[in-house]
């Protein structure tokens, strides 16, 4: 398992996110008003451009598979406002499109506060581009 | 020249006269009848366009716009195979070898002729009313002829002769235009047809209040032309017979009309029969004496009457489609004639028998002389049904009247009771309307059809309208047909829901008066309060927006941070590949040479794409998130501003030139530009805000366009408001006129702080006007004469906010907890290397996906 230092929790206003840059891949990291902390990709598929850690988190109640009511925590793209569960990286508006996630913690038991990513693996943020040039 | 039409395939032609309203109402029927394939259809028509709509001529003034007006959709034309001869007027008809020609002499015969030739105006024969500034009002052109005689240097007053219905409507278009306006009416009061004369009276009063000078009994003897005359301030004089007189440089006559049988009295030994007083005779299948010949429309006459509006012609039209296609089941039998005046800020409405002639009819008073209202009830003798009704100065209770009236439905024990003030109404509601009732009386609705049509899916007034076509005529059943799609919405079980979001069960003027009243500042204080979950995209930059429009705060203070959309938070819009586009405020579109150099080196130094906007100004394309601190640095060093393109507020103020150079000009356009543009910078609001100022009526700002536009004239500024570009464009209308500029800026403060505290979330000017209950008036009646007492608390309230402007980008590049928000990564100095431009006309633009690859490939290998 690796592990990252990403920043600070000052760092990211309650209700925002911020962009790190891991391994050349870009990863949105959100963190909301009680403080709990969330990692997707940063890429939109819908723009094809880095930017939902710009987009605005909201709360909504989704039907799950099994017909049960939950609360989730989202982010709207700021370009086409299609919106990701920040828990599963699943697309609320379309159920074909699922993003990526991080596990995100906060480590306190050093200098405290410090913003933690950790992951096995992670892809170059070109991906994208270079499936594109496969087409 | 001679020629004929013959027609080909063995088809028998089916000819119609005339393509007004009736004429192509008539065509729509016939189509859905199948009489295309029956025959070959050919429509003559003397104007040079197909049929509009002459109930909303009037509206032709405001918007100057003819395709709002046009009723026929030439490709379902064209599909039926109809062939439309616009500009051919036919001159004779021979009704023995069925067969008519053109004015050119053209001859086509006929198998089934319909003539829908509508009316004539009506002219007095007064000597001197060929003048080229005597005019009538009927058809486009003359609307168009009447435009260019008010719009002539010194053409200052406006004379409509006749104080009917239609004298009233032109009345009000001279106001429109800016003319002191006088109506002249011959007989003792105004609307003699529709009221009595007590009703007449209030009437005069009332109008006489929006600024029309009114003289009754006035015979005019004849019509002076003053221009060769050195003295005279005006350019025609009227003589009345009692030897008064009238200056005036323009005259409509709107005395009456009469029906259009000129081909007829032109060539008597066609034999077609007309009424004594004109008009073609028509039976119950609205057939003339002559075989295979019909007419329909205000040129025919049944029973001796003559159908002056436009649903008895519309039903001939549909009757008429009926016989010809051999179903001889519907026969007309008259029709109602009951009408709503369109007029603004005047309420008539006139019911059956208004003048109670029936024999031993009763009739019921209501008369408040202070408020100008006036109510008429005319029952039987046995006080059991409504035989007619006059309504001045309050038409409330038309509709619930008319469907009394139309549906033969008992009177309640004390009639009196349906006018009276501050009684509990027996009122018609819908559901104690029979299904049969006629909601619609331009196009014969019922209300069982527009239930019909709800139940099919249409849950919204406009598609109601389409579905059904009710309220799209005159449009004075509107409320009836909301209320029948409320009743029936309600009877499918919906709930009429008109919650912001799923977190508040509020609408946004609710909100925005809770925010108001207690003060709140936050919107986790507001969402504790009221509403319920996390919040969301929409409501978070709505309350955002709404404390910006309350308090004016910075939009970065930490606590509000969080609600902007990007947009609002990067103070710059977001384009497609994540980079943002610099806007800075350039007021009124002046720019000094230094400052246009700046701009181009500040481009040329960050290499952004550089594009002039629609709104006057530069708009620099391509920067970086972490690249724009440093490029607003320097704007705002040399002196630039925001210019709030990425805001719901007020965007540009157009100008044009004005009178510093242009020879046109009459003030100061640019002047009033920059003032308005400073003033209401910054200030947040439902939607976006846009004005304009034109420094003469040319109109090179396009301010009638605007939200706000503004156009100086010899005598003050006009100001227009509410006017729309975009998806759909709405030109603005005619607020106020003459105003010096401390007034135009009171008037602004007032409605945009009005728009502010009413308007639905991402409502324009433009739409919200649309939703105001009351239209222009209620609103004039708001900002001009205060009726609702808040015009000091919304000045001081737009004051708050002026005072409270700080240009964003300046506080935002000072300080630097704020600037760290400027960067692409929290963890490190790169940029986003999925941003790739590539060049295109000399300057960056974002690479496609392709291109983007190609770029990368290039760069691995
Ligand atoms: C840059 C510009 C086009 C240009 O190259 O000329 C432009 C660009 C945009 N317009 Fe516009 N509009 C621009 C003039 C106009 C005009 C013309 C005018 O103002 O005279 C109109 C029609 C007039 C009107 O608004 O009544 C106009 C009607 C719209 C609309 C439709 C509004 C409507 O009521 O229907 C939108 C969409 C919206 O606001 O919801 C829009 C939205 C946009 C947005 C913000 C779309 C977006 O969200 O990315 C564009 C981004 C601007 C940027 O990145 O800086 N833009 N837009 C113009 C900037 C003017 C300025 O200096 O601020
Ligand atoms: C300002 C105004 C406001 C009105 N408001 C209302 C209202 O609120 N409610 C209401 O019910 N009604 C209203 N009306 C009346 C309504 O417009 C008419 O009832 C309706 O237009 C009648 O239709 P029509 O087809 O019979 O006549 P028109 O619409 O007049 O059409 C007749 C057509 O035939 C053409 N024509 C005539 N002779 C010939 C010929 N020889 N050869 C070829 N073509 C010929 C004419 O040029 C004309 O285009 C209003 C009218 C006006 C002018
Ligand atoms: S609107 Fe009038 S004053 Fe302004 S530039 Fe045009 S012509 Fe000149
Ligand atoms: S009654 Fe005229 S539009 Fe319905």
């Amino acid at each position: 398992m690796n592990q990252y230092v990403v920043c600070r929790l000052e760092d990211i206003l309650p209700e925002t996110g911020v962009c790190a840059l891991i391994e050349g891949k870009q990863v949105a990291i959100f963190r909301t008003k009680d403080n709990k902390l969330f990692a997707l990709d940063n890429y939109d598929p819908f723009s094809q451009a880095n930017v939902l850690s710009r987009g605005l988190v909201g709360g909504t109640t989704v039907t799950n598979d099994g017909g049960i009511d939950e609360a989730v925590l989202y982010v709207a793209s700021p370009i086409y406002k299609q919106r990701f569960n920040l828990a599963t990286g699943q697309c609320l508006d379309d159920n074909s499109v699922m993003l990526a996630t991080y596990d995100v913690e906060l480590d306190i038991s050093f200098e405290g506060n410090d913003v933690i990513i950790k992951y096995e693996q992670l892809e170059t943020s070109s991906t994208t581009l270079l499936e594109i040039e496969a087409v | 020249m001679s020629s004929t039409i013959v027609s080909k395939a063995g088809k028998t032609k089916l000819v119609v006269i005339g393509n007004g309203m009736v004429g192509h109402h008539f065509i729509e029927r016939a189509v859905e009848k199948g009489l295309h394939d029956q025959f070959e259809i050919h429509v003559f028509a003397e104007e040079d366009r197909p049929a509009y709509d002459r109930v909303y001529l009037s509206s032709y003034f405001e918007h100057k716009d003819v395709s709002k007006l046009n009723l026929v959709d030439l490709s379902r034309y064209e599909d039926a195979q109809i062939q439309l001869h616009l500009n051919q007027r036919i001159t004779n008809i021979d009704a023995a070898n069925q067969c008519i020609s053109t004015e050119e002499g053209t001859q086509i015969d006929y198998a089934e002729l319909v003539l829908a030739t509508g009316s004539y105006p009506f002219v007095p024969p007064i000597p001197g009313r060929e003048h080229p500034h005597c005019h009538v009002y009927r058809t486009i052109k003359d609307l168009d002829d009447i435009l260019s005689t008010a719009e002539k240097p010194k053409v200052k007053k406006g004379v409509v002769v006749g104080g009917g219905l239609l004298g009233l409507e032109a009345a009000k278009a001279l106001v429109t235009l800016g003319l002191e306006t006088y109506v002249v009416e011959f007989a003792p009061q105004l609307m003699g047809v529709q009221l009595d004369a007590a009703g007449g009276d209030i009437l005069k009063r009332k109008i006489e209040a929006l600024g029309v000078k009114v003289l009754t009994g006035k015979n005019t003897k004849a019509i002076i032309d003053n221009t060769l005359s050195d003295e005279a301030s005006c350019h025609l004089t009227m003589q009345f017979a009692d030897d008064t007189s009238l200056d005036t440089d323009m005259i409509v006559f709107s005395a009456g009309i009469r029906p259009q049988d000129s081909i007829i009295k032109s060539n008597p030994e066609c034999g077609i029969e007309i009424g004594t007083r004109g008009g073609i005779l028509i039976d119950e299948a609205c057939r003339t004496n002559a075989p295979n010949v019909y007419a329909i429309g205000e040129c025919a006459v049944w029973d001796n009457t003559v159908f002056g509006l436009v649903a008895p012609g519309y039903s001939m039209a549909s009757i008429c489609a009926a016989q010809i296609a051999g179903d001889h089941a519907q026969t007309f039998t008259g029709a109602d004639m009951s009408t709503m005046l369109k007029l603004m800020g005047v309420d008539v409405g006139s019911i059956g028998d208004a003048h109670g002639a029936t024999e031993n009819s009763l009739s019921y008073l209501y008369q408040n002389p202070v408020e100008g209202i006036y109510k008429k009830l005319v029952t039987t003798a046995d006080n059991k049904r409504l035989l007619g009704a006059v309504l001045v100065g309050d038409t409330e209770d038309y509709n619930n009247l008319l469907q009394l009236f139309l549906n033969d439905i008992d009177l309640p024990a004390h009639p009196e009771s349906l006018i009276l003030p501050n009684v509990e109404k027996p009122t018609m509601g819908i559901e104690n309307l029979p299904d049969s009732a006629t909601i619609c009386s331009c196009y014969n609705v019922t209300k069982g059809a527009i239930c019909a049509a709800v139940e099919d899916g249409a849950y919204t007034m406009a598609e109601v309208k389409s579905c059904t076509s009710a309220g799209t005529g005159c449009g004075g059943c509107a409320p009836m047909v909301k209320d029948t799609l409320g009743y029936q919405l309600t009877a499918l079980g919906f709930e009429v829901n008109n919650d912001l979001c799923e977190h508040f069960a509020y609408s946004r003027q609710e909100l925005y008066s809770l925010i108001r009243v207690q003060g709140i500042k936050t919107f986790d204080a507001l969402l504790d309060e009221h509403g319920s979950g996390h919040g969301c995209e929409i409501c978070k930059p709505t309350v955002a927006s709404i404390l910006a429009s309350c308090w004016n705060d910075y939009v970065l203070k930490p606590e509000l941070t969080p609600l902007q959309d990007s947009n609002d938070y990067y103070l710059g819009n977001i384009q497609k590949d994540g980079t943002y586009s610099v806007v800075p405020r350039v007021p009124g579109g002046e720019i000094t040479a230094d400052k246009l150099i700046i701009l181009g080196q500040v481009a040329k130094e960050f290499n952004l794409y550089t594009k002039i906007t629609g709104g006057q100004r530069v708009d620099l394309f391509g920067a970086r998130l972490d690249q724009l601190p440093d490029i607003w640095t320097q704007l705002v060093d040399a002196g630039f501003e925001t210019g709030h393109a990425y805001g719901k507020s007020l965007r540009t103020v157009k100008s044009c030139v004005g009178n510093n150079w242009c020879r046109y000009g009459v003030d100061d356009s640019v002047g009033l530009a920059l003032r308005l543009e400073d003033r209401y910078k910054g200030v947040r609001s439902p939607h976006k805000i846009k004005m304009g100022v034109s420094g003469c009526t040319r109109e090179c700002a396009e301010a009638q366009s605007k939200d706000f536009g503004i156009i100086a004239t010899e005598n003050g500024w006009n100001l227009f408001v509410c006017g729309n570009g975009g998806m759909t464009p709405r030109h603005g209308e005619l607020f106020a006129t003459d105003l010096d500029t401390d007034t135009v800026v009171k008037y602004i403060d007032r409605i945009i702080m009005f728009y502010i505290k009413t308007a639905d979330k991402l409502q324009r000017t433009s739409k919200w006007r649309e939703s105001l209950e009351g239209g222009l008036e209620y609103l004039q009646a708001v900002i001009i004469e205060d009726s609702l007492g808040i015009a000091e608390e919304l000045e001081s309230q737009m004051q708050l906010l002026i005072d409270n402007y700080v240009c964003e980008w300046k506080a935002t590049i000072t300080d630097s907890e704020k600037l760290k928000r400027f960067r692409h990564f929290v963890n490190s100095e790169q940029g986003d290397d999925n941003v790739v431009f590539v060049t295109e006309r000399e300057q960056i633009r974002p690479a496609t996906d392709i291109e983007k690859a190609k770029i990368l490939a290039t760069e691995l290998s």
